[in-house]
């Protein structure tokens, strides 16, 4: 089956309790296969789309599809297509790593798939013998790793992930960005990805969506940023962009 | 100095903590609440008690009966009212005495017998005890009462001091019981609530803790957006909920139980000086069977008492965003449910159709009502609380599946405080 659009945001609006405004009108389209980061400062409403977008939350009005799935009317259907990582995702202080991940994809796969599944978290993860410890014990990175190894080895059609990067240090940063990219590139998983780190957008996404105060005030790839706004790097295209508003 | 400056930090985190302030409002509140609900229990029995009057039957009519008679009559103001059978006294003014024939006899050898029954419609151990008072005055009466009448009759000074004896039963609706068995039983019917109560309780913190420490521990948002039912989800964290309080009560109670068991034999002396064993008195005396009667309908609240305690403990967790904030929200609830097997044990379990339909909400009292309607014969509140507290495990549950479904599940409760105003409009 082929779909022309992974994922199909059409004039979402998100409004939370006391009016105030996640996403307003939101518009934007992935394709299959793509890399697709959405970049903005802080409550700049990268979150709510992709809680949106993972069935975590309802929109107050427009419409989300992922592979053609309405978001709203069938979330089941959705979860099946995605696999999300929410920003500072962490895992079961009780559980070791490794029980943490047969959990997991437990819930997803059974038989020979999941031990399968399983095999490939953990050599994703590289957690090799910590993985026998319990969560409690783990670093931030380690926690990141291991959450992001339960993702990638779910192979969903669609990954969002949420500030994947988040709180890393470069060495880890960079094992993740090349995780991400491997994935993507030998398994055709479609990613949609938030970050404030530009740089890292630049390096990992073919398009990107620049949200500021939940409008999407800049779309395109880094490069084509760039050239349209004389820009060296994608900040300046936002400092741009927020400054013609 | 830096001592100072650290103690000072310590209590400004207490005094500054929200669950520290709430939970000592609600003790407060609490106990205030306990209080009036003992005051009313025990103004009750002492203003239904204040009202009775004492139904007497005399088995053989002599001189010495008919003074005695006249003597109580006027030291309790004509309260005396006589009857043709203990069943019928009893009936018609609760307390019921029975002068047994050969009573001269019996007080010519110094000790008398009387049989007396109570009436109670309801397992109240206050208003069943203030009967008993009641029952002892007269008792102490008719021992004081019996040398001025013997004299007055016989015209010489009593041969000894006479001691009255008095057993007695208790009228249960339409079931008689000795009054041993009726203490035994309201102990074990309003300490029920209170067991039951504990282990609801508990099960509904432990229910909230899950979810809110699942969204501590940041796994929360992962699960979520798993291809599985919502429903799903909440189930298996009622179903963890309940076993991790199963645990907990079977260590707690076996905990307490223990020692007993290693005790020896316990003698009691009653208020009418004779001895018995506490521990060969049972249920089935009454005719309730131990398995069906109580194991069973116990088993059964507390299955109940689970789910709706955990549905309405996951309830209140999924609106939270972290363990301290679902203590300052379950607390309140804890506290109901073993205030609510507290306050039965002051004001007692009457059998009515608003008992009935609150005992199937809070379920608490259910095991509590299922004996007494058993007891009474009155089996249709039983129905109707079992009923309803089915229909509350479903509709708690429901509600906890639709939280779970919604968005405040993810977000939280968000409170609005005058700072939070003052952002939001800033930010606009």
């Amino acid at each position: 089956m082929s779909f022309n659009h992974a994922v199909e945001v059409y004039n979402l609006t998100k409004i939370y309790g006391g009016g105030v405004i996640g996403v307003k009108e939101l518009s934007f389209q992935v394709y299959p296969g793509e890399i697709y980061a959405l970049i903005g400062p802080n409550g700049s409403g990268k979150t709510t789309t992709l809680r949106i977008i993972a069935t975590l939350i309802k929109p107050t009005s427009g419409t989300v599809r992922v592979f053609n799935v309405n978001v709203v009317e069938e979330p089941l259907k959705v979860r099946e297509l995605i696999a999300y990582l929410p920003e500072e995702a962490g895992a079961y202080r009780d559980l070791s790593g490794l029980d943490f991940i047969k959990f997991m994809l437990s819930l997803r796969f059974t038989g020979k798939r999941l031990e399968e599944a399983v095999g490939e978290a953990i050599e994703i993860s590289g957690l090799d013998r910590d993985l026998k410890r319990p969560v409690k014990t783990y670093s931030k990175g380690m926690k990141r790793l291991l959450a992001l190894s339960v993702v990638l080895a779910s192979k969903p059609n669609l990954l969002i992930l949420d500030e994947p990067t988040a709180g890393l240090d470069v060495e880890r940063s960079l094992l993740v960005r090349d995780l991400i990219k491997k994935y993507n590139r030998e398994h055709g998983v479609t990613v949609l990805l938030s970050s404030h780190n530009m740089l890292e957008v630049e390096y990992l996404a073919h398009k990107v969506g620049m949200l500021y105060q939940g409008k999407l005030i800049g779309e395109g790839s880094p490069v084509e940023l760039k050239r349209k706004l004389g820009a060296n790097n994608l900040e300046e295209v936002f400092v741009k962009l927020k400054n013609t508003r | 100095m830096v001592l100072g400056v650290l103690i000072k930090r310590e209590i400004k985190a207490f005094l500054k903590n929200p669950a520290f302030i709430f939970s000592l409002i609600l003790i407060i509140v609490l106990y205030s609440v306990l209080f009036g609900i003992m005051r009313i229990g025990v103004e009750r029995a002492v203003t239904e008690t204040a009202k009775i009057n004492i139904g007497v039957v005399i088995s053989e009519n002599t001189s010495l009966v008919t003074e005695l008679l006249s003597l109580l009559n006027e030291t309790t103001n004509g309260r005396v009212h006589l009857y043709n059978s203990l069943r019928e006294a009893v009936e018609a003014e609760s307390i019921g005495i029975l002068i047994p024939s050969g009573f001269d006899e019996l007080v010519k050898f110094g000790t008398v017998e009387l049989r007396s029954s109570v009436r109670v419609f309801s397992i109240s151990s206050t208003t069943f005890q203030a009967k008993l008072s009641t029952l002892n005055i007269i008792r102490d009466l008719i021992e004081r009462s019996l040398p001025i009448a013997y004299s007055r009759v016989y015209g010489v000074e009593i041969p000894r001091q006479v001691k009255v004896l008095v057993s007695s039963s208790v009228l249960y609706y339409e079931r008689e019981m000795s009054s041993q068995v009726f203490s035994f039983l309201s102990t074990l019917i309003l300490t029920l609530p209170l067991l039951v109560g504990i282990i609801i309780g508990s099960n509904a913190g432990y229910a909230a803790q899950l979810v809110a420490f699942e969204k501590v521990e940041k796994a929360f948002e992962m699960l979520l957006s798993q291809p599985i039912k919502r429903s799903k989800i909440v189930l298996a964290k009622i179903v963890g909920a309940s076993i991790a309080s199963i645990i907990f009560a079977t260590a707690y109670f076996g905990g307490i139980i223990l020692p007993f068991t290693l005790m020896p034999p316990m003698t009691v002396v009653t208020n009418n000086t004779t001895h018995f064993q506490l521990p060969q008195l049972s249920i089935t005396e009454i005719g309730i069977d131990p398995i069906t009667g109580l194991i069973l309908p116990t088993i059964l609240a507390i299955l109940l008492g689970l789910f709706s305690s955990g549905s309405l403990g996951i309830l209140l967790g999924s609106l939270v965003s972290d363990e301290r904030s679902a203590g300052i929200l379950i607390s309140p609830l804890t506290i109901i449910y073993m205030g609510l097997g507290f306050a039965v044990l002051f004001l007692g379990l009457e059998l009515n159709y608003v008992i009935a339909i609150l005992s199937g909400i809070v379920v608490v009292i259910l095991p509590s009502l299922y004996i007494t309607s058993l007891l009474a014969g009155r089996i249709v509140y039983l129905v109707i609380a079992v009923v309803v507290a089915v229909a509350m495990c479903i509709v708690f549950a429901i509600l906890a599946i639709v939280v779970f479904n919604r968005d405040i599940v993810v977000l939280g409760v968000r409170i609005k405080t005058r700072r939070a105003r003052a952002i939001f409009s800033l930010k606009k």
